[in-house]
């Protein structure tokens, strides 16, 4: 698989995808820097570093999406997966290596912007308030998440042998799991309560009715599901992470990212070894 | 790891590069491949011969590892395709299978690097000397995507070429070339057979072209194989004719009758005539019954005519 990888990686240093991720991750967040300094100065409003520093893991799942789809799916497209195997590489290593270069840039993808954070951040916002090694564990997780979204859109990759049916397939998976865990979301922020209507009138307050509780409010195994859900997609953990006044990760987070990362890998594997190509 | 090679394998693994036992394919209800015996003799060009659909590409396909044959068995350098092994034979193998494997996006050299890795050559010294042997030398940084046809053919050849193979498979490499292209690539076919003695397993439908190349003949029809047969022993079996142009066919068809030869009347001007014939006999006889002969010309019957009554008694039985 050695010979895999360093061919996958020279082609790597070399694809223009890969340096426009890149580009674009660290433009859109020096823009994004630049904004929250700039209410920060002309409207007082404080941010913290730490929103902005796990960032990157919340929409990372775009840029593996377009990343697998297209550096992946070129194999089919220009048929040179055939080479691969005529020359004798296994199936399983040519799968595994798709998986790992596609890993590898998503990480450097997120890192590049966690450097950019901090080096244009720190003069701006000040340092990070979560302890060092809380900030290491939550980078961790990230990385399992980027490990989760490399294996699912390399499974597509791998098994749609068309490039064009690949990007959408890949893209439409992406937006799925992000609106998917961000209706899960805000159904899980519906408060329990809502309170009673308050009217004033010529400086006196009027209530006209008491609290009454959410018909919306999520409750028992529905509320249950719903919470393990959105720990469980890499999207609501990427969520849940870039929130600046979050806690500690989950410790669960990292399993849960693991068991996509192993069941899609296991599967396409299954799937790929089987599979006629043209 | 090394593994014992039976005294019946050894034997094989001599002489053939590559044998299929009754090989078949099947793609749900369809039978794309039936019941396929082929020899391929190390050392030879053979040239695999069949209709559009007949199931040239599914066997390369399938010997080439990108499918599993439905039944049957295929071995490669001796080496069954059930063996753990195979990827050892599989690297003694150079392919084109229907178009060129290459990266769009990269030049010449940068695919052939791309390929000398996967193949883990650690020296890109002899680029320079395989993009000359396929005639890229010039193409400096020009990306595969602004390659004419011919040219991204002669970088699948070149890919196929860079380790070295001893077994070089070429699906349909001549088509879509231009007259100049198809010259080069036969002759480079033909350099690497005789000068390197890479054995070369070629389909094609031009084949008038590929009967100045092959060595040997594979024709398959509806995924049968309808017939191997070595280049000399084809041109053994084709007929002669005479082809022969006089001013009246009827008159012609009573000289022949008369001597027990047997022909084709065409038109009532030609005929074809088959066996051994001497022509000053033949026009003797025929200006004595005032028959003027105008042209005749010894005709012989080529791979296409060959193929095309192979095909037909092959539909007829």
């Amino acid at each position: 698989m050695s010979k895999l990888l360093s061919a996958g990686f020279a082609r790597l240093w070399k694809n223009t995808i890969f340096w426009m991720e890149i580009i674009i991750m660290l433009l859109f967040f020096a823009a994004l820097l630049l904004s929250n300094y700039k209410d920060m100065q002309n409207c007082g409003i404080s941010y913290c570093l730490d929103g902005f520093f796990i960032g990157s893991f919340m929409i990372i799942g775009f840029f593996t999406a377009t990343f697998a789809s297209m550096f992946l799916g070129t194999e089919y497209s220009d048929g040179t997966i055939r080479n691969k195997l005529v020359m004798g590489h296994g199936r399983i290593s040519i799968y595994l290596s798709g998986l790992i270069i596609c890993f590898v840039s998503t990480v450097i993808v997120c890192l590049s912007s966690i450097v950019l954070i901090l080096a244009m951040g720190i003069p701006m916002f000040g340092f990070l308030t979560r302890p060092l090694t809380d900030t290491l564990a939550v980078i961790c997780v990230g990385i399992f998440i980027d490990a989760a979204y490399s294996a699912v859109f390399t499974m597509i990759a791998m098994l749609v042998t068309s490039k064009p049916v690949t990007v959408m397939a890949c893209i439409f998976t992406c937006l799925a799991v992000y609106f998917g865990s961000m209706s899960i979301s805000m159904k899980l922020e519906e408060p329990e309560i809502w309170p009673g209507y308050v009217s004033v009138e010529d400086g006196s307050e009027f209530v006209y009715g008491q609290s009454y509780p959410n018909p919306n409010y999520l409750r028992g195994t529905k509320r249950a599901v719903y919470e393990f859900l959105y720990d469980f997609l890499p999207a609501g953990q990427g969520f849940q992470l870039a929130r600046a006044n979050a806690p500690t990760p989950d410790a669960l987070f990292p399993l849960y990212s693991l068991i996509i990362t192993v069941t899609t890998t296991a599967g396409g594997i299954l799937v790929f070894r089987k599979k006629d190509l043209k | 790891m090394k593994r014992k090679i039976g005294s019946a394998e050894r034997k094989d693994f001599m002489e053939y590069v590559l044998t299929t036992s009754s090989l078949q394919k099947k793609y749900r209800d369809f039978t794309a491949l039936n019941n396929v015996n082929m020899h391929v003799p190390r050392g030879a060009i053979y040239g695999f011969v069949g209709e559009n659909g007949a199931g040239k590409t599914t066997l390369i396909r399938l010997i080439c590892g990108l499918q599993t044959p439905t039944k049957g068995d295929y071995s490669l350098f001796g080496l069954s395709f059930r063996d753990p092994c195979i990827n050892r034979s599989r690297s003694r193998m150079g392919a084109v299978v229907e178009t060129p494997s290459i990266y769009l996006n990269l030049s010449a050299g940068d695919n052939l690097k791309e390929q000398y890795r996967l193949l883990g050559i650690p020296s890109f010294d002899t680029i320079p000397e395989l993009l000359k042997l396929v005639g890229l030398e010039h193409t400096g940084r020009k990306k595969a995507k602004n390659f004419s046809l011919g040219m991204r053919q002669r970088l699948g050849i070149a890919l196929a070429l860079a380790g070295n193979p001893d077994f070089l498979v070429l699906d349909e490499p001549i088509n879509g070339l231009d007259p100049q292209g198809i010259i080069e690539i036969r002759e480079l076919i033909l350099e690497l057979n005789r000068k390197s003695g890479i054995t070369i397993l070629i389909s094609s439908h031009i084949l008038d072209e590929l009967s100045k190349l092959a060595t040997h003949y594979g024709f398959i029809h509806k995924g049968n194989m309808v017939q191997e047969i070595s280049a000399a022993a084809l041109e053994a079996s084709c007929r002669r004719s005479l082809s022969i142009t006089v001013s009246d066919s009827k008159i012609l068809s009573l000289v022949l009758e008369e001597k027990g030869l047997e022909y084709r009347i065409l038109s009532d001007t030609q005929a074809e005539i088959y066996g051994d014939i001497t022509i000053s006999e033949l026009t003797d006889a025929l200006s004595h019954r005032k028959c003027t002969v105008y042209t005749a010309a010894s005709k012989e019957e080529g791979l296409e005519n060959y193929y095309m009554n192979l095909v037909h008694r092959c539909i007829n039985s």
